[in-house]
């Protein structure tokens, strides 16, 4: 029971991560209809840029405070990280934006390695894993046996505001409803007066912040980043896109949890696990799309052709 | 024999001589300054023709029409390559490996290019090749010539594990499928103690044909040959093969048939009215794409003596794919020529390692905005003899004429 609980807390965890991936992915579908396979890479420059503000800040202008160090990180991070997918946007996306969707696909795929191979390359000692370091308190407690950590817990509350935050912002605001409508109908939408190209823009720079902030919770959960940790997540955050249902932020959501749970309870149920725990992960994922061809929300809905 | 004819017999073996003399130049010069120099002339001689159109049509005319000659002097170049670069075995076994690609490329372009259908999964079928061959190599010690056919075949039926995701899924979702099959497959193999975990499969004989061991030097009217060209000429007998096999698909109705269904080239719905079983094409395609590379797999393996997970990751796969694209979707020889220079130019540029797959990113970023159809596009099918459709011809009703 107690591994139980405590491995759905460590899932929840991941899965906060993984949604916040797979949102972005979701939010490009809808807004582009093109899968934005350099997802992942945006995820690491986040985690790295993060990581350079924190040693800036600490070695140059001495601040200690892990609070402050945390929040100019987090901010400085996502407002990098927006801005370089805001370029990164403009310079490979919007030339392919009519483009079938496979070339989409290859397009960003070929830029995503250019981008990590960038940072091996040009990072200090890049090909190496760099120690990140914990800021987070190393607090933890036992309720009734289920370890709880600061770490977890601070990401999962984290994230879960991000995420929060997010759906307001889609449904709320009138950017957020002018991304809507654009994921609707383009022609239509810019009939009505939105400026297609500026929510282009708009989506790069929500799917940098939340990127930005995986990584960096990344970071700080595992104290080690590298240069190719973004291929990984890429794949787990399209595949929980996908599970959920490209184009559906709830759908993105429930498919990053489903697939974190589904990750570390094959690591922790089946004897020898951990190492097939991707196995397991993308074999659901193979199986999900037989069955539900366009994911486990859209399928219900079932209204958006592509 | 005609003035006429032998002017164009000229211009078929300068241009022959000409592109194969740089291509040798490139392999053969080890200053860095001069094989960019070499690259560079070549690339404005190559830019400067495609400029000049009467040049160009000239020379597209002599090789349609002096075909069988151009054909002929292609294949004597290639069995005398070995004879040409023989004091420098490295190269003789880099361009066998080309050749493997070349076959893998084919491959891929008879499921990507002529069907439509995207495999990022190609590593895993060629690492299924591998594997298949190793294993049976080292515990059953089955000679080396019955191991490749039996990793294709191995490709061919660990593929029919996708028939069902292939038939039910289209374009990105089916590219998610190749990928997490590739992912997972690349997870096992790491894992699974019985295929050698994260070591791979080591201590695979050599190549050998019916007791010929492929380690002996040949012997040729006094020239010795080093034993690398024993794999070159096999890989070159197998790709010439399936080479010809590949193009005669491409110009029969098969192709034809797996363009109808292609979201690129045709329109599967029209296709499906027409009475093509739109399934049945491409679960077909799909076999014989990952036949081709899981043999090509299998001689990797017989050829290096071992195999191991790093070499079958999905970015290996991208690597694979990208030679469909770079070359020309759907063309026989500009896959070709793409595959060899994969294989060739990392190689030549060693020295900036780091660099070349972020630069490989970067051309294959621009060469998918700049110029889609690739370096050698893909040309119409000629049914009638002599007659050669353009894309104008095609828009009058009435087809060809």
């Amino acid at each position: 029971m107690d591994t139980i609980l405590n491995q759905i807390i460590h899932g929840l965890m991941l899965g906060v991560m993984y949604s916040l991936v797979a949102v972005g992915f979701t939010l490009f579908f809808g807004v582009l209809n093109l899968v934005q396979f350099a997802h992942g890479e945006i995820f690491m420059v986040g985690a790295f840029l993060g990581l350079i503000i924190l040693n800036l800040l600490h070695s140059f202008l001495g601040i200690d405070s892990p609070a402050i160090l945390l929040l100019i990180c987090f901010i400085g991070s996502s407002a990098l990280t927006a801005l370089f997918g805001l370029l990164f946007g403009r310079i490979t996306i919007r030339p392919i934006k009519d483009a079938p969707p496979v070339i989409a696909l290859l397009t960003t795929l070929g830029a995503g390695i250019s981008i990590r191979f960038f940072v091996m390359a040009f990072y200090p000692a890049g090909s190496q894993p760099q120690n990140f370091p914990g800021y987070l308190p190393d607090w933890q407690t036992e309720v009734h046996g289920v370890l709880l950590r600061f770490d977890s817990l601070f990401i999962l509350v984290g994230g879960i505001l991000l995420i929060l935050g997010t759906y307001l912002f889609i449904n709320k605001t009138k950017m957020g409803i002018a991304m809507r409508a654009v994921a609707q109908d383009r022609e239509t939408a810019s009939m009505m007066g939105v400026n297609i190209n500026r929510v282009i823009d708009t989506t790069f720079v929500v799917s940098g912040v939340l990127a930005a902030c995986a990584g960096i919770f990344n970071g700080l959960y595992y104290r080690q980043i590298i240069f190719d940790m973004g291929a990984i997540y890429g794949v787990i955050g399209f595949s929980a896109a996908v599970i959920g249902g490209l184009g559906s932020i709830l759908g993105a959501i429930v498919g990053g949890f489903l697939f974190a749970l589904l990750a570390s309870f094959t690591s922790a149920f089946i004897p020898g696990g951990s190492a097939y725990r991707f196995v397991t992960a993308f074999a659901f994922l193979i199986f999900v799309l037989v069955i539900m061809p366009k994911g486990i929300l859209q399928a219900s809905r079932g209204k958006r052709e592509t | 024999m005609s003035s006429h004819t032998l002017k164009e017999l000229l211009l078929v073996v300068c241009c022959l001589v000409i592109s194969w003399a740089l291509f040798i130049a490139v392999l053969l010069i080890t200053n860095l300054f001069l094989v960019f120099a070499v690259i560079l002339v070549a690339g404005l001689v190559i830019y400067g023709f495609s400029r000049w159109e009467r040049g160009k049509a000239s020379i597209v005319q002599a090789f349609q029409r002096q075909s069988r000659f151009a054909q002929v002097s292609m294949i004597v170049i290639f069995l005398c390559l070995p004879f040409i670069l023989r004091s420098s075995p490295y190269w003789i076994l880099i361009l066998t490996l080309a050749i493997l690609w070349i076959i893998v490329a084919l491959g891929i372009n008879i499921q990507f290019g002529s069907a439509g259908i995207i495999n990022l999964g190609a590593a895993a079928f060629y690492g299924v090749g591998a594997y298949t061959a190793g294993m049976f190599a080292t515990r059953l010690g089955t000679p080396p010539l019955l191991n490749l056919l039996l990793g294709a075949v191995m490709s061919t039926i660990v593929g029919s594990l996708l028939f069902i995701p292939l038939l039910k899924t289209k374009s990105h979702y089916l590219a998610l499928v190749t990928i997490a099959f590739v992912m997972a497959f690349h997870n096992l193999l790491n894992n699974a103690e019985w295929l050698g975990g994260a070591q791979g499969i080591v201590g695979i004989p050599l190549m050998s044909v019916a007791g010929y061991s492929f380690t002996q030097e040949i012997k040729i009217w006094g020239l010795k040959l080093p034993s690398q060209a024993n794999f070159y000429y096999l890989a070159l007998l197998l790709g010439g093969l399936l080479g010809a096999a590949s193009w005669r698909l491409w110009n029969s109705w098969v192709g034809l048939t797996w363009n109808s269904i292609n979201e690129g080239t045709g329109d599967e719905l029209s296709a499906k009215c027409m009475g093509v079983t739109a399934g049945r094409w491409s679960m077909i395609a799909f076999t014989i794409g990952n036949f081709y590379i899981g043999l090509a797999g299998a001689f990797y393996s017989h050829m290096t003596t071992f195999i191991s997970p790093p070499d079958i990751t999905f970015y290996q796969s991208l690597l694979f794919l990208s030679a469909v694209i770079l070359g020309g979707v759907d063309s026989i020889p500009g896959v070709c020529l793409a595959a060899v220079l994969l294989v060739i130019l990392p190689e030549k540029l060693r020295a900036f390692q780091q660099y070349w797959v972020m630069f490989f990113g970067i051309i294959l970023v621009l060469m998918l905005i700049l110029r889609r159809k690739g370096l050698i596009p893909a040309r119409i099918r000629s049914y009638m003899r002599g007659i050669r459709p353009t894309s104008e011809s095609l828009k009058t009703p009435g087809g060809p004429r």
